[in-house]
């Protein structure tokens, strides 16, 4: 039982850990991604108000000012509105969180 | 000599107790002035090192979020005179170099348990920080400036207390002087009239009664009554000036015989305003007591009832194991009266003539022995005295 549970938890967050990769970082590398975050961090400061934020943003990328530079969305162009389920798109938003986090680092 | 009187002594204990209160509570509102003004400005001071701390800190923030970059270790700002923690934006802490609850993130200071603390709002928010909250150490400020202020002001009130003694017998010494003067004048007096008044008493009591006709024998009986008063006049006023001086003899004396013989030596009196004595006294009667003490507070008793009891009255003397009342038909007092009964000099009828002084010889015999008494008095009814010990 407690086997087929940890199968089950791994098997979950492989899934998730997937959404991540296949749906973010198809378009964006290690680099925009880390930018990202620490305009995120600079503008809305607590993991709540930055997950939100990315939330409604990602929810409909051409209605929400975006965070980033003006010189970045003509380099990359607009966000496409996304394609994943609201579940789908907060279990992304998380993984990226705690992957990019930058006040983890802090000691 | 000057200590040895008590009216000075209360004298001088007044003027330095007004003296000292007014310049100790003067001498606290300067230094709590003082201290209030020196707190602010240390805190100024201290504002304004605590601000560096903080730009230095932010600055080391920003360039600490630009540089970063994925995976990179970002180590904290810190400083040997102060620990400074970081909350986001939501006041959830960010990194922490001490512990602190309950923060209330509107104030722009507050102190807590010995320490004061600096909150300071950044914008935008580097590493995520919104608030920096720095502590330092507010004991180790204050507590040297403060315990210098808390040593001068022991030292001016001790100065005070010695300047407050010393002026106040510079201040009383005329006075003192006089009253010493005055009291060596009515002590020389009384002295004086002490010879005289034996001497007359003295031939008054050897006459030969039976040689002398009605007529003279009326005429030496108030010359005898008016020696008596004068006689108990000098005692009183000879208790007052040397009561102080004197230490009592204390004796097992028997007291019923020493009423008798009071009540005997006011007979003539007594006889001239027509009162009558009654007694009620249980023989052989002994306590602990000074004899001429004893004797001053008898004769102030009886003296003081036939000096206000009304001619064919009655003066009723009972005396009893722990219990003496002298009781008469007298004009009687007021409670206002009583009240004041025991103060020196005090007189409420100055058709009878007196210092005033009977009842504060009493009262400070009473004091002596610890006796208890009580006065019952009605206007135009009569006084009751009762002692019992």
């Amino acid at each position: 039982m407690v086997k087929l549970l940890i199968s089950i938890t791994l098997i979950t967050n492989i899934f998730a850990t997937n959404i991540f990769q296949t749906n973010c970082m198809s378009c964006h590398n290690q680099e925009d991604l880390t930018l990202f975050m620490k305009e995120y961090t600079l503008k809305f400061s607590s993991k709540k108000r930055i997950k939100n934020y990315l939330y409604r943003f990602l929810e409909n990328p051409t209605s929400n000012i975006p965070v980033m530079p003006y010189n970045f969305i003509i380099k990359k162009g607009y966000k496409k509105d996304t394609i994943l389920t609201n579940q789908e798109l907060k279990k992304a938003i998380d993984i990226y969180y705690d992957i990019y986090n930058i006040k983890k680092n802090i000691r | 000599m000057l200590s040895k009187n008590k009216n000075i002594r209360k004298t001088i204990f007044n003027i330095v107790l007004v003296y000292l209160t007014t310049t100790i509570l003067l001498v606290c509102a300067l230094s709590f002035i003082y201290i209030k003004s020196q707190k602010n400005q240390i805190f100024n001071s201290t504002k304004s090192e605590i601000d560096i701390r903080a730009n230095q800190i932010i600055d080391q923030l920003e360039q600490l979020h630009n540089d970063y970059k994925k995976d990179d270790i970002i180590i904290y700002p810190t400083f040997e005179d102060i620990k400074s923690n970081i909350y986001d934006i939501d006041k959830n802490i960010i990194f922490k170099e001490f512990s602190l609850k309950n923060i209330n993130f509107f104030k722009s200071y507050f102190l807590q348990d010995d320490y004061i603390y600096f909150i300071y709002k950044i914008e935008p928010y580097y590493l995520g920080a919104a608030y920096l909250v720095i502590q330092k150490d507010y004991k180790t400020i204050f507590k040297d400036s403060t315990n210098k202020i808390y040593l001068i002001v022991l030292l001016v009130i001790l100065f005070l207390v010695f300047t407050s003694f010393l002026l106040a017998k510079i201040l009383i010494r005329p006075l003192s002087n006089n009253i010493i003067l005055l009291n060596r004048f009515i002590k020389d007096t009384t002295h004086e009239l002490n010879t005289p008044i034996s001497a007359i008493l003295g031939n008054i009591e050897t006459l030969d009664y039976d040689t002398i006709n009605d007529k003279n024998l009326k005429k030496i009986n108030r010359i005898k009554i008016a020696s008596k008063t004068i006689s108990t006049i000098y005692d009183d006023l000879s208790f007052l000036l040397l009561n102080n001086t004197k230490k009592s003899n204390n004796q097992n004396i028997n007291i019923s015989e020493i009423i008798y013989d009071r009540i005997e030596y006011f007979q003539p009196l007594v006889d001239m305003k027509m009162i009558e004595f009654k007694t009620n006294i249980q023989d052989n009667i002994h306590i602990v007591i000074d004899k001429l003490k004893f004797e001053r507070l008898i004769d102030n008793l009886i003296s003081n009832s036939i000096k206000y009891t009304s001619p064919q009255k009655t003066i009723t003397v009972i005396l009893k194991s722990n219990y003496l009342s002298i009781e008469d038909q007298g004009c009687g007092m007021s409670k206002e009266q009583i009240e004041q009964i025991f103060i020196r000099y005090k007189r409420f009828n100055e058709t009878t003539g007196g210092f005033g002084i009977g009842y504060s010889i009493i009262k400070s015999i009473i004091d002596e022995y610890n006796l208890k008494i009580d006065i019952n008095s009605e206007i135009n009814k009569g006084t009751k005295v009762s002692i019992k010990w």
